[in-house]
């Protein structure tokens, strides 16, 4: 049996040949060219474009016969290419250091570097799966590769260049090989099967190339077994039926079945797609792959150079994007994620992968999350309202904010941003969601135990209701103590703020952002507030700050339509004050107000 | 013997036999298919028919007659599991120092080498992939073609690693057969160097018309439900233990009933007692958790309104009776608690208790937690 696979038969015998990694041949021609012929190489990439052939013919290059020095094209019939083809050329050695991968072969290999080469120019070692090469092997190679003889030239393939050593890769150049592209793969299977004399349609090769995913090799491989198995003919349904892909069709019925959220139709698909032989593992891989191209259809539009798929692939990849938002193909694609590498440790693996696909449809009946919150915010605003409307006078004629609507954050940026959190899709228990979550949203800051002074001893909690009328009073009490301290920025910004107390906690929600409350609030500061306020109350209190609470409120700017009840805004209105800031061009720091204490 | 005694996958042993006949069969294959589809059984064939001696004309395609040495040497690796377990025995019986370097090879024919994976760890190593690579540049001694099947596709990293060079530039005399219930768990660059033969689960009728013939002592009900049970693989089929199945599943259910209904524990505790015990514990509670996810599965079909894809028909009514309280959530909290019991047991918990939490956890109180 004389038959090679068409990976070994057309392997390139010359830099021109091979495909899809010009940058790095053309960089070895010019180098052998320019005579600047480095003494390591390593060569990286995936598996299946080129590593060990582009190494054979380098080393055919250096050693080529048909010049008295090296060729940037080797000549492919003198003594030396042959033998280098044919494997069996004494001077160039070819190691499987995954097999002699330990610090006694090295050894070997290192003695033997010293002397000449037998016949040829070099003395070539082609390091091949380079990776595995222990980590005292590498170091015993150490010094040889810095400094090696002049008539010798290390090669080093891998598939995985972050194994090996950096000290080894800074004493090699390092070439790193690129997938080939879609289209590079099409043009040589249908060079190859016009020379193999093969008829193959556009669909069937598409197929094949899309199979080999970046990799010159596997396309072959399935290639080799779809020729093996027809009668010089391929077409794409039996390229398929081959490859054990299940037909895209069906992964389009399947995201079908999950915009209807019909479990059954899910289920009969599976069942049938597994009674025909499929893979669960390999089918969930493809559907990880459907959807990832669906969502790049969705984000970057449909004809994006991100996907490398058949013109058919594409109508229907967009089709699917269309049943879909953003988001929900993200969803989707996070629980395809997921499901597919828990299929990998998993034993039933057709269950989870039924799982997995109910997941789905269970995630689409979900409400956005989005949308979700900001109706969680709104049921807050709406809450808040009505505290202030029942707040007792102080308050009563401070205008709520509704004239700006309330929308939260997530609401305005829904529409951009696509990654809603694994947690919800992945319990799909959406509907449940608790309005924890908006709470911890707004990230309250609890000042309250990094003030060691006061409220390190926990508050006896007596009386935990709201305290209405003590809240005046305990503003004040802050207020005061802030102004003695000299606190009057800070003074004006919680001034700004809505104050509350609850039990033994005083809850100031202010208008600036998280970062500037943190800025502002010095311990110093804190201490003294929480002194206020207790001292107010009469018994130890706690401080929680609320930023970003009410985006209308500037704090310092005093528009007249805010706090009209407010001891400030009324000082602001009094006459004489606006004469002083008119003449003197005066600021209101603090404004104490004698009113409630008499 | 011939190809035709090869139950179910015609085309992929049509395929086998056409790339035979054209010597067009590569070097390197990948077998894959669900456990018990008969992988095994195919490269042995494939073995034989590549060496057999007077091959029959038959129908045109390559064929083995069975009855030539080679054939008949070849194919007294049949019975995997005895010859492993002589293979066990021989190296029991060596000195320690002797014991700890000596692998598991099976060979009854020069030129056919077996390499199942080496107990205890049961992984195939490094060494015995480097005797591979020692020995397949011998030219074939009594046959045309060298043999060598993995029968497994749990490698170590490194031995792995060390077939790639070999696989990919195989002498050409040589064909190594990878056998694999998942062709993923196989490195890419392995995969990348050789062709993958997909076995696929026979349909219900295939397995039990197979089986009205292996097993005609059944009751044409078992044959059914064990058709359905045996997931498509013929091998799993013939060899079903209803009986074994039908405890565990007993077993399965009364733990699914008590983490529904959340009343009384007694019998619960009873059953789960009975899993702690030593060596064959394992064996049971492995049934156990089989049975726990084929039940969980049907639960799954029946909440998705696929009643006729469920498997374990005979005990439908107490499904259903179970599928009223068990909603989608409750479901896929329960998988995933499985899959705990599952890791726990890997790391040798108690599996009494590990049970008994897999129940605790999913119970549901009358006032509705979360599943």
């Amino acid at each position: 049996m004389s038959y090679q696979v068409l990976a070994r038969k057309y392997r390139p015998q010359k830099f021109s040949e091979v495909i899809g990694q010009e940058h790095v041949t053309r960089t070895l021609k010019n180098a052998i060219e320019q005579e600047r012929i480095a003494h390591g190489y390593i060569f990286s990439g995936h598996r299946g474009i080129g590593k060990t052939t582009v190494a054979r013919i380098l080393a055919m290059a250096l050693n080529c016969r048909s010049s008295d020095k090296p060729v940037s094209e080797p000549c492919g019939v003198c003594d030396s290419c042959t033998e280098i083809r044919a494997g069996n050329a004494v001077d160039v050695i070819e190691i499987d250091a995954a097999t002699n991968r330990g610090i006694d072969e090295i050894r070997e290999l290192r003695e033997a570097a010293r002397y000449r080469p037998a016949r040829d120019r070099f003395k070539i070692y082609i390091l091949d799966e380079a990776h595995q090469i222990t980590d005292a092997a590498f170091n015993a190679l150490l010094k040889t590769l810095e400094e090696p003889p002049s008539h010798v030239v290390f090669m080093l393939a891998t598939t995985q260049p972050e194994d090996i050593p950096q000290t080894i890769r800074s004493r090699c150049q390092h070439f790193s090989f690129r997938a080939v592209k879609f289209e590079q793969i099409v043009e040589q299977l249908r060079d190859l099967c016009g020379r193999e004399n093969i008829q193959a349609d556009e669909d069937a090769l598409a197929l094949l190339a899309e199979a080999g995913d970046g990799s010159m090799r596997d396309a072959l491989s399935i290639l080799d077994q779809a020729i093996a198995s027809s009668e010089g003919k391929l077409s794409a349904d039996s390229v398929r039926q081959l490859i054990g892909v299940a037909p895209s069709g069906v992964l389009e019925e399947i995201m079908q079945a999950v915009a209807r959220s019909s479990s059954q139709d899910i289920l009969q698909t599976v069942d049938r797609l597994l009674a025909d032989g499929q893979n669960p593992v390999h089918f969930a891989r493809q559907l990880v792959r459907f959807l990832r191209n669906a969502t790049v259809a969705r984000v970057a539009g449909t004809d994006s150079s991100l996907l490398q798929i058949s013109s058919d692939e594409r109508a229907r990849v967009a089709r699917v994007a269309e049943l879909f938002s953003e988001e929900d193909l993200a969803r989707h694609l996070q629980i395809m994620l997921r499901t597919h590498s828990e299929l990998g440790y998993r034993q039933e693996q057709r269950f989870h992968l039924e799982l997995g696909l109910l997941k789905l449809a269970h995630a689409q009946r979900l409400l956005p999350l989005e949308q979700l919150l900001s109706g969680v915010e709104a049921n807050r605003g709406a809450i808040t309202e009505r505290k202030l409307t029942l707040a007792p006078e102080p308050k009563k004629s401070e205008p709520p904010v509704p004239s700006r609507p309330f929308v939260s954050p997530f609401a305005a940026d829904s529409a951009r941003k696509g990654t809603p959190r694994s947690e919800f899709s992945a319990e799909n228990s959406g509907a449940t969601v608790r309005p924890s979550t908006a709470a911890t949203v707004t990230m309250p800051i609890v000042m309250g135990s990094a003030a060691p002074a006061v409220a390190a001893q926990p508050a006896p909690e007596k009386e935990t209701g709201p305290h209405p009328g003590g809240v005046e009073q305990v503003r004040l009490a802050v207020m005061n103590a802030l102004a003695k301290a000299d606190q009057s920025i800070l003074c004006s910004m919680l001034d700004a703020g809505e104050w509350k107390v609850e039990g033994s906690q005083l809850i100031i929600s202010i208008a600036a952002s998280a970062a500037l409350v943190e800025m502002s609030v010095s311990v110093e500061a804190k201490r003294l507030i929480i002194a206020g306020a207790s001292g107010a109350m009469g018994r130890p209190m706690k401080l929680q700050i609320v930023p970003g609470a009410n985006p209308v409120m500037m704090p310092g700017k005093s528009t007249p339509s805010f706090a009209n009840g407010s001891s400030r805004a009324r000082a602001e209105q009094e006459p004489v004050v606006q004469r002083m800031k008119e003449k003197f061009g005066a600021e209101i720091r603090t404004v104490i107000d004698y009113r409630k204490n008499k | 013997m011939s190809f035709s005694d090869f139950h179910g996958n015609s085309e992929i042993v049509h395929t086998v036999r056409e790339m035979l006949t054209r010597h067009r069969f590569p070097h390197g294959v990948i077998l894959a298919g669900p456990a018990g589809s008969g992988k095994y059984t195919l490269a042995a064939m494939i073995a034989r028919a590549m060496n057999c001696l007077n091959p029959p004309a038959g129908d045109g395609f390559a064929d083995f007659c069975g009855k030539c040495s080679n054939c008949i040497r070849i194919g007294q690796l049949e019975d995997l599991e005895s010859r492993c377990a002589e293979a066990m025995e021989a190296r029991e019986s060596l000195k320690e120092s002797e014991k700890k370097e000596t692998r598991l090879f099976i060979q009854t024919h020069p030129d056919v080498l077996v390499i199942p994976p080496d107990p205890p760890q049961m992984m195939i190593k490094v060494d015995q992939v480097r005797r591979v690579i020692e020995s397949i540049y011998f030219r074939p001694a009594e046959g045309r073609e060298r043999v060598f099947i993995f029968t497994d596709s749990a490698f170590m990293k490194e031995a792995a690693n060390s077939l790639l060079k070999i696989l990919e530039e195989p002498p050409d005399y040589a064909t190594i057969f990878l056998l694999t219930e998942n062709a993923g768990e196989l490195l890419p660059t392995i995969r990348s160097r050789t062709m993958t033969l997909q076995l696929r689960n026979l349909a219900l009728e295939e397995i039990e018309s197979y089986l009205a013939r292996h097993r005609p002592e059944w009751k044409p009900q078992q044959r059914a439900l064990v058709a359905r049970l045996s997931e498509g693989a013929v091998g799993r089929a013939r060899n079903f233990d209803l009986e074994g199945y039908s405890a565990a599943r007993a077993d399965a259910l009364t733990i699914l009933k008590t983490a529904l209904s959340g009343s009384d524990h007694t019998e619960l505790f009873k059953i789960t007692e009975t899993y702690r015990a030593g060596a064959e514990g394992r064996e049971k509670i492995e049934l156990l958790l089989r049975c726990l996810y084929s039940l969980l599965q049907d639960l799954l079909f029946i909440e998705s309104n696929s009643a006729p894809l469920v498997r374990n028909t005979d005990v439908m009514s107490e499904l259903q009776k179970l599928s009223q309280s068990a909603d989608f959530a409750w479901l896929s909290s329960a998988a995933e608690r499985l899959g705990d019991v599952e890791r726990g047991l890997r790391r040798n918990l108690l599996r009494s208790l590990s049970l008994d939490a897999f129940e605790a956890a999913l119970e549901k109180h009358p006032a509705g937690m979360r599943g």
